[in-house]
């Protein structure tokens, strides 16, 4: 974990909404593993004041970079896009936990809108490890896809809700669609609305599998100090940061409200 | 230069200090952050039993500041001395001071806390949370009443001769009045000021955006507040004023030690920059030099 001032290597739109940036990322720094997010502060302006965190897309070791996907929510989000190559930007990273990938059953790597960068990250390192990954994404409609070549080299599924392109409906709906053999021997790891999450856990316990989940909460620190991005769990505690014991938790772990 | 200060029986050694509930219990920002260089570190505060907390969203962020209603969750006084402790015994000796800060829901939670710590030389003294907005029972309960502050102040003491520094609470009609009940009790110095009550409403949702409904505001927002809080105070006692609210960089802090503060916390500024102390420490130094101070009671006395 290192806080540094580095610089935008790429700022790209990939999307209505989504946009794709790449900076500067040293492996001294540490590396970044799928799960692992950052904290950004666009600007050194007291508004918008805290930092935001975002997941990261992925770390290029050879050019020492480093991605992540966004989409434009608020202000620090809108003040993002305006950010060139060459731009200054502060980060603290690698934080929190990482994605289980390092097994040896077939993964399921699901994501829902935004969640697609971490799990992108994931089902590319799993795959180069020479895992069975079955990469499945959803968005609302076509329009909203992100560029298609993000996943060209992985076993894609793209679903839309309103069947506009792709699997007619959202990505549960496509997993109860598949081979039950497939479903039993795989683990299943998910990014994206909680709703999404949610659904993805309960799928996963009927079929008595593996599921793992990337939480958000709306957090300040990002770094386990201010309690403020705690969530639900069936641990002894009732509760769990975020950001410091997660973001990536057991589904099982989880209280799904 | 002198940049030590005393506080009632012992010495800070820098003025520079980091605010409870933006710190954790210190060992959260030792990669990030050089902690020796802090003269201060006030920890997250510690009841006698854990405490869950509020449910979430705890935070919101707003205007150049934010609000949290974390509800003072904390790992309880038996974990604190355990799981804690440990990690800030080099540090302590290192003369960064380990500052508790103690809160509770009624006067035998508070004195028995510090009944509990005081053995201990790890800790150097004791905050005492009077002011906490976002808990049902207790805490602002006692810091908005002079009779009620002076009473456990005076309660507590009885426990230590550690210092004992009262944390005040801006939610008053009269925060000097607060003060001055303190020093009554026999408080050692006061931490000026906490935060503010505040809400956000989601208008898209039309709701409460923190679950607790209020929050207690922080940041650059308040700056104002604790600056004028900490003149009117620093003229109402006679013991040290400790400045907090909205210090982001040197500058900041020296408003405070202008307006009468002998000390400051930094706090929501921590979330930001997780090295902010040690870089505050070092400008202060350069802020003293270039303007001819070589010490904070120097500063002190430049505004009557």
């Amino acid at each position: 974990m290192k806080t540094v001032t580095t610089q935008v290597v790429e700022n790209r739109k990939i999307s209505p909404d989504f946009f794709e940036l790449t900076f500067s990322w040293e492996t001294a720094w540490g590396v970044p593993v799928p799960g692992n997010f950052l904290e950004l502060k666009v600007n050194d302006l007291t508004a918008p004041m805290l930092r935001r965190p975002f997941a990261f897309s992925a770390f290029d070791e050879l050019n020492q970079t480093a991605s992540m996907i966004y989409q434009v929510r608020g202000t620090s989000t809108q003040l993002l896009t305006e950010k060139k190559a060459g731009d200054s930007i502060k980060i603290i990273a690698p934080l929190g936990n990482g994605f289980t990938i390092d097994t040896d059953s077939p993964i399921i790597a699901v994501a829902g809108g935004v969640g697609l960068g971490p799990i992108l990250f994931a089902a590319k390192e799993a795959s180069k490890a020479g895992k069975k990954v079955t990469f499945v994404t959803g968005f609302r409609s076509t329009e909203l896809v992100p560029d298609r070549s993000l996943w060209e080299n992985l076993d894609a599924v793209l679903c839309t809700d309103n069947g506009s392109e792709g699997f007619a409906g959202n990505v549960v709906q496509y997993l109860s669609t598949l081979p039950e053999s497939q479903i039993k021997e795989s683990v299943i790891i998910s990014c994206g609305p909680t709703p999404m999450l949610r659904a993805c856990h309960f799928f996963a316990e009927q079929n008595g599998i593996d599921c793992e989940v990337s939480m958000e909460e709306l957090m300040a620190c990002g770094i386990g100090a201010c309690m403020g991005c705690v969530c639900e769990t069936k641990t002894e505690s009732g509760l769990a940061r975020v950001c410091k014991e997660g973001p990536i938790f057991k589904s099982e772990v989880i209280k799904w409200n | 230069m002198e940049l030590s200060l005393k506080i009632g029986s012992r010495t800070l050694k820098n003025p520079v200090g980091v605010a409870s509930g933006t710190f954790g219990y210190g060992e959260e920002y030792a990669e990030l952050c050089d902690l020796e260089q802090i003269g201060a570190i006030y920890t997250k505060a510690i009841s006698l039993e854990p405490r869950r907390g509020n449910p979430t969203p705890r935070i919101v962020e707003t205007p150049s500041g934010m609000l949290n209603a974390i509800g003072l969750a904390n790992v309880g006084i038996d974990r604190f001395i355990t799981e804690k402790l440990p990690y800030l015994e080099d540090l302590a000796s290192k003369n960064t001071a380990i500052i508790p800060n103690v809160s509770g829901t009624t006067e035998e939670d508070y004195c028995e806390v510090i009944r509990r710590l005081e053995g201990i030389d790890t800790i150097w003294g004791y905050e005492i949370n009077l002011s906490c907005p976002n808990v049902k029972h207790g805490a602002l309960a006692f810091g908005t009443d002079p009779v009620m502050v002076e009473s456990i102040t005076s309660k507590m003491r009885k426990f230590t001769e550690k210092p004992l520094i009262i944390k005040l609470s801006p939610n008053v009609t009269d925060i000097a009045a607060i003060a001055k009940a303190a020093e009554q009790g026999g408080a050692d110095a006061v931490s000026c000021i906490n935060t503010l009550i505040g809400m956000v409403i989601d208008t898209k949702k039309k709701n409460i955006v923190l679950a607790n409904k209020t929050g207690g505001l922080s940041g650059p927002a308040i700056r104002p507040v604790g600056v004028a809080a900490c003149y009117k105070v620093s003229r109402a006692v006679s013991i040290p004023v400790i400045g907090i609210g909205g210090i982001c960089n040197a500058d900041d802090a020296v408003q405070y030690l202008l307006a009468g503060a002998k000390a400051f916390q930094i706090g929501t500024q921590n979330f930001v920059e997780p090295d902010i102390a040690g870089k505050v420490a070092a400008d202060l130094e350069s802020y003293m030099k270039a303007n001819g101070f070589n010490s904070i009671a120097e500063m002190n006395a430049v505004l009557l």
